[in-house]
């Protein structure tokens, strides 16, 4: 068997254009998702075996420009500049043609060959256009496919096509523009040649009269100068013939070549536009109606997670007291196996505990897939842009806060929407104040205890609410402070309604959800085992002869071990808000993950570890040792206090710096205990 | 300026008055000077719904402000 051929494919594309579609069809299941170096941008690989080839296929982030505004942007193009993929396959909205060409022709710039797919035809066609593909092939001297990504039309031929470029290894000739911008680019690439530029020098050149800043950093000082001051003296002729600057005037090149395609290629036939989703957002962006709309959606949402969500919880929770009782029965009645202990208290006990929530989560995202897919979180991010304004921050800052309420650790990933450095950063440090599914049954065992049941729907919506009100306002105070720095305008593309697809929901929940799976998996089995090794060493010895009972034995093990002692240890800090060192501990223990405070507190109270929130033994103990005030004090510090081992791991990734995670463990836990003290001795004043 | 158009008004973009970061990233959605632009909705307060070519553009008011338009 011959070795097959290794092609390198790129896939560029603006956003919007169904490009991730055409990707997950071409490559099927056989993705890698990494990391570009040095920025937070997710870099998506594929492999697919074709004929006698074999095509890498790499997907590269959606980007309206190859100038350099966005890391997307930097990334693009650096892949094309450096990698040099053997072919650049470039996804266009056909029904958008004219836009989505203001990208090919920068790619034809980079003189990498282009081939161009059509996608979304049928929309196209039922927009009255008809478009000639000979037409556009002829204008830009690329190949030309057509089809309908997400009914797999065409990528067959796209295949073919992009094969057979590569055989010819033609060299195209690239697009040229109009002579007087041809002369100007000679000019520049005359001045290039005294210096050894590996790049495809009218590129630069055409960069260079841009002003892109990227391109200037690659000379050095002395050159640059030498260059700019060049330009400087073709500004003057650019001035006369364009009447603009040098920026103007390419972006005006492109768009002249752009309509000439059009002129030649695209036959419009009526008018159609979308009214639909014209009609839709005069309610969805009305100024009055949109933000009641909001909430009803988030409330719906919130309903939808809690009413499903907890019948699973029910069947996960006995299919892991089922494994638990399963695994238990390998040792004989009554051994005390440290191994056993291990396994099913440490492993299946804190991991399974976690997984619990798996049901909520995955609803969470669900819910938040489909607003997404449906084209509303877009607008979510217009609706809320002037009130986070006014906290320093734009809209977009407020969807992966919503997805903060599902897992913080996939809301912080979600962060990478927001162009802004330091506005990514403010909502990186305040999502976990946004309260995750794993908080709940903290809220839900302290809340049914002290609070009359018909008090308890709102009660848990006041703590919700209680947890963004604090978010926005830490936000507000970083922004003046520490985060100051510059905003981005608002300016980004809504589109159009759909109904999501299936497969669209399924991908995007998967990819959210699994970070949460993942993190299951790793961190919070590590810290499982840690906890576990903390609380039963070291060893309790019964004294000998006392008949003390199985449950007072456990007791004082907890009581003696490490775990009991850090708890100690915090206890007067605790006091504070009413606790003692078992709330300490079980606060201590809750930096796994927050519902352990719920199995340590059953722990320590001598009841083994399956316990939950409708234990009624454990219920009756909490509320004869603690009062209302100090189970408010113990669920706002809960809320509000230090993220989780995994949060801090994804914000030390996605900074990539120590100092912001330490900084956010520390601020977060000093306003929880702030806030829950003040609230116990104010509590304890009135009740 | 873009901003003060009205609800459904339309009109021709005539200057962008702006450092060229602006230029660039409006260009490559499609707003360049001599574009028509329609407003969808201009609320008092809040980012601007612009019609562009078919395609519905949030912008933030601050942009609106720098865009000079010649209303058709």
């Amino acid at each position: 068997m011959s070795a097959k051929k290794f092609i390198n494919i790129a896939i560029a594309g603006q956003p919007n254009v169904g490009k991730s579609t055409i990707f997950n069809f071409l490559t099927g299941i056989r993705q890698h998702v990494g990391n570009y170096p040095g920025v937070t941008v997710d870099r998506k690989e594929g492999e697919v075996s074709y004929g006698d080839y074999h095509l890498k296929i790499h997907d590269l982030p959606g980007t309206y420009s190859m100038s350099a505004f966005s890391p997307e942007e930097i990334v693009a193009r650096d892949v094309i500049v450096n990698e040099k993929p053997d072919l650049v396959i470039n996804v266009v909205d056909a029904s958008n043609l004219e836009k989505n060409l203001y990208l090919t022709l920068q790619l034809l710039e980079m003189r990498v060959p282009v081939v161009l797919f059509l996608n979304m035809m049928d929309i196209a066609e039922k927009n009255g256009m008809k478009i000639s593909k000979s037409a556009i092939s002829n204008e830009l001297g690329i190949p030309v496919v057509s089809g309908i990504g997400s009914k797999k039309e065409g990528l067959t031929e796209l295949l073919t096509t992009a094969i057979a470029v590569y055989e010819k290894k033609r060299q195209y000739p690239g697009i040229t523009y109009s002579d007087k911008m041809e002369s100007f680019i000679e000019d520049i690439k005359l001045v290039l040649a005294q210096h050894s530029v590996e790049m495809t020098q009218g590129w630069i050149a055409v960069k260079l009269l841009e002003k892109d800043n990227q391109i200037e950093q690659y000379f050095d000082d002395g050159f640059l100068t030498h260059i700019k001051s060049h330009i400087k003296e073709l500004e003057r002729e650019i001035r006369k013939e364009y009447g603009a600057d040098s920026v103007a005037a390419v972006i005006k090149e492109r768009y002249n070549l752009i309509e000439d395609i059009s002129k030649k290629a695209i036959k419009r036939s009526g008018e159609v536009r979308s009214s639909f989703s014209r009609k839709v957002d005069a309610i969805v962006l009305h100024e009055h109606l949109s933000l009641p709309l909001f909430f009803l959606l988030m409330f719906v949402l919130f309903q939808m997670v809690f009413t499903l969500g907890d019948p699973m919880m029910g069947g996960l929770e006995t299919l892991f007291g089922w494994i638990g009782d399963a695994v238990s029965g390998l040792w004989p009645d009554g051994s005390d196996s440290l191994l056993r202990s291990l396994i099913v208290d440490g492993i299946i006990g804190g991991v399974g505990g976690v997984l619990l929530f798996a049901p909520n989560i995955f609803l969470m995202f669900f819910g938040i897939a489909f607003l997404e897919g449906s084209g509303y979180m877009a607008r979510v991010a217009v609706i809320m842009d002037k009130y986070m304004a006014r906290l320093g921050l734009s809209g977009k800052s407020f969807v992966p806060m919503i997805l903060g309420f599902g897992c913080s650790v996939p809301a912080i990933m979600g962060a990478r929407i927001i162009e802004n450095k330091w506005e990514r950063l403010t909502t990186i440090l305040i999502i976990p104040f946004m309260s995750c599914g794993a908080r709940l049954p903290v809220y839900l065992l302290l809340v049914s205890i002290f609070i009359p049941a018909e008090y308890q729907a709102l009660s848990l919506w006041g703590i919700y609410m209680f947890g963004v009100m604090v978010g926005l306002i830490v936000a507000k105070l970083l922004r003046k402070t520490v985060l100051k720095g510059d905003e981005n305008p608002l300016l980004m593309e809504l589109p159009g309604y759909a109904m999501p697809t299936v497969r669209t929901l399924a991908i995007y929940t998967w990819d959210r959800g699994k970070h949460f799976l993942e993190k299951a998996g790793t961190i919070i089995l590590a810290v499982s085992i840690i906890l576990w090794v903390m609380t039963v060493f070291p060893r309790y010895e019964a004294p000998a002869g006392s008949n003390m009972s199985n449950q007072q034995i456990v007791k004082m093990q907890v009581e003696n071990s490490f775990i009991g002692k850090v708890g100690k240890f915090v206890e007067p800090a605790v006091a504070l808000m009413g606790g003692d060192w078992k709330v300490g501990s079980a606060f201590v223990a809750s930096l796994a993950a927050k519902e352990v405070f719920v199995s340590q507190l059953g722990i320590l109270f001598s009841l083994g570890s399956d316990v939950d929130e409708d234990n009624n033994s454990l219920q009756a103990k909490i509320k004869q040792r603690y009062s209302l005030p100090a189970a408010l004090a113990f669920i706002l510090f809960i809320l509000l206090s230090a993220p989780c081992i995994a949060t801090f791991a994804i914000v030390k990734s996605e900074t990539r710096s120590w100092r912001w995670p330490i900084f956010q463990f520390f601020g977060m836990t000093l306003i929880a205990f702030g806030v829950a003290v003040f609230a116990y001795q104010i509590g304890r004043l009135f009740l | 300026m873009l901003s003060m158009l009205k609800n459904g008004e339309r009109g021709k973009v005539t200057e962008i008055l702006s450092g060229s970061d602006l230029v660039k990233r409006l260009a490559a959605m499609g707003i360049v000077v001599g574009s028509c632009l329609s407003v969808v909705s201009n609320p008092n307060r809040g980012p601007l719904l612009v019609d562009s070519d078919g395609k519905r553009v949030a912008m933030g008011r601050g942009m609106a402000e720098k865009i000079a338009i010649e209303v058709v």
